[in-house]
């Protein structure tokens, strides 16, 4: 994949990863209506990121980062572990596009990107935490990485260069 | 009233398995129908993948591609997607407009709707094969035409099976003309739910 380097930890669909070794770029790869949580510590240069699918887990799923309800609090509270302060943990949300819904009953309502952000703003502020800057909405799919050595966010738009968040 | 889905047995799963490889079948005859051109393709016989996997299984996530999705009216979890470079999908309506290759340089609204028509066509024929086969009528939504990443262009698709089900059962087909060198992908992933519609409204045991 252009511009990733060896390094790079792609996060995939309703994964959470951790990382902190310089050099190590968590990355959420072609985001639309999913919503990219990315925290990071800056006292010990670590970061983590989730890959968020949908808003909330329903009865008779298997509880997983997929879920915004399940994702945010297991980032914190993996990171809170890992020696973090969560009140010092720099958050930045990506994604949550409005694509083009295509389906049968209800898909045109189910606004899952609107949803997504709902639910992962939500869940933050359960935990008394609020996301330092954002890229969300629109209608254009995103990737987006973190440096965890630097704390830089970066985004990428089909077509377009990068830009820091 | 649809029928609530069932746990398949192994002939049901063989034959569905047939049935949908048949509609993919056609669904490249309906291509070569319709561009006039003698239209190859390889058919991917149908596989399990884990939902997550869909993106990469297309191309990946970030890689830019133009792509049509349809769905169906009767529920939200069943998906029809064409993707094709966004190269490839200008040469796709070159082959589709009768014009010469490398006329087409962008996506315009006669382009959008050249490439939504290729949906209509293929996605058609595709769900009446099963509705001919099984009687149960499926009907297509119109198609959604966008260019961007791959994995947003797939998200809503896989975000509503995601609601359902962690695997699903996907058939695909590379398809392409010698002369232009045209490769696209056309992949339909049925979800469970309507597997089972299907397979009760058929009668298969």
């Amino acid at each position: 994949m252009a511009g990733i380097t060896l390094d790079s930890l792609v996060v995939g669909l309703g994964e959470l990863k951790y990382a902190d070794e310089p050099g190590d770029e968590l990355t959420c790869l072609g985001l639309g209506s999913c919503v990219a949580v990315s925290a990071w510590d800056k006292v010990n240069k670590q970061g983590a990121m989730a890959h968020v699918v949908l808003p909330e887990c329903t009865p008779g799923r298997e509880p997983t980062a997929k879920f915004a309800d399940i994702a945010v609090p297991e980032l914190v509270e993996n990171m809170k572990k890992k020696g973090a302060n969560p009140k010092m943990l720099e958050i930045k949300l990506v994604g949550g596009a409005h694509m083009t819904p295509v389906g049968g009953p209800g898909m045109a309502l189910m606004r899952i990107g609107d949803r997504n952000i709902d639910a992962v703003k939500t869940e933050l502020k359960k935990l008394g935490l609020k996301a330092i800057a954002e890229d969300l909405g629109g209608n254009n799919g995103r990737t987006v990485r973190l440096d965890v050595e630097s704390g830089r966010v970066t985004v990428v738009t089909a077509g377009t260069d990068k830009t820091n968040l | 009233m649809l029928q609530q889905p069932t746990k398949f047995t192994d002939t049901q799963l063989s034959a569905w398995d047939e049935l949908i490889t048949d509609a993919a079948k056609n669904s490249i005859q309906a291509l070569t129908d319709m561009s006039g051109q003698d239209i190859q393709s390889t058919l991917v016989q149908p596989y399990k993948i884990d939902v997550t996997e869909i993106p990469n299984s297309l191309g990946g996530a970030e890689k830019v591609a133009v792509g049509v999705m349809l769905g169906i009216e009767q529920v939200p979890s069943f998906h029809i997607a064409l993707i094709h470079s966004p190269t490839t999908a200008y040469q796709v309506v070159d082959i589709l407009m009768g014009s010469e290759i490398g006329t087409t340089t962008g996506l315009g609204e006669m382009e959008i709707s050249a490439l939504g028509e290729m949906g209509n066509v293929m996605g058609g024929y595709f769900l009446n094969t099963i509705g001919d086969k099984t009687g149960y009528e499926l009907k297509p939504t119109p198609p959604s035409v966008r260019m961007d990443m791959t994995g947003a262009i797939l998200d809503y698709a896989i975000a509503s099976l995601m609601m359902e089900t962690d695997e699903v059962t996907m058939i695909e087909a590379n398809y392409g003309t010698a002369e232009a060198k045209v490769d696209g992908v056309f992949a339909v992933m049925p979800s469970p739910e309507i597997q089972g519609y299907v397979i009760d409204s058929w009668g298969v045991k």
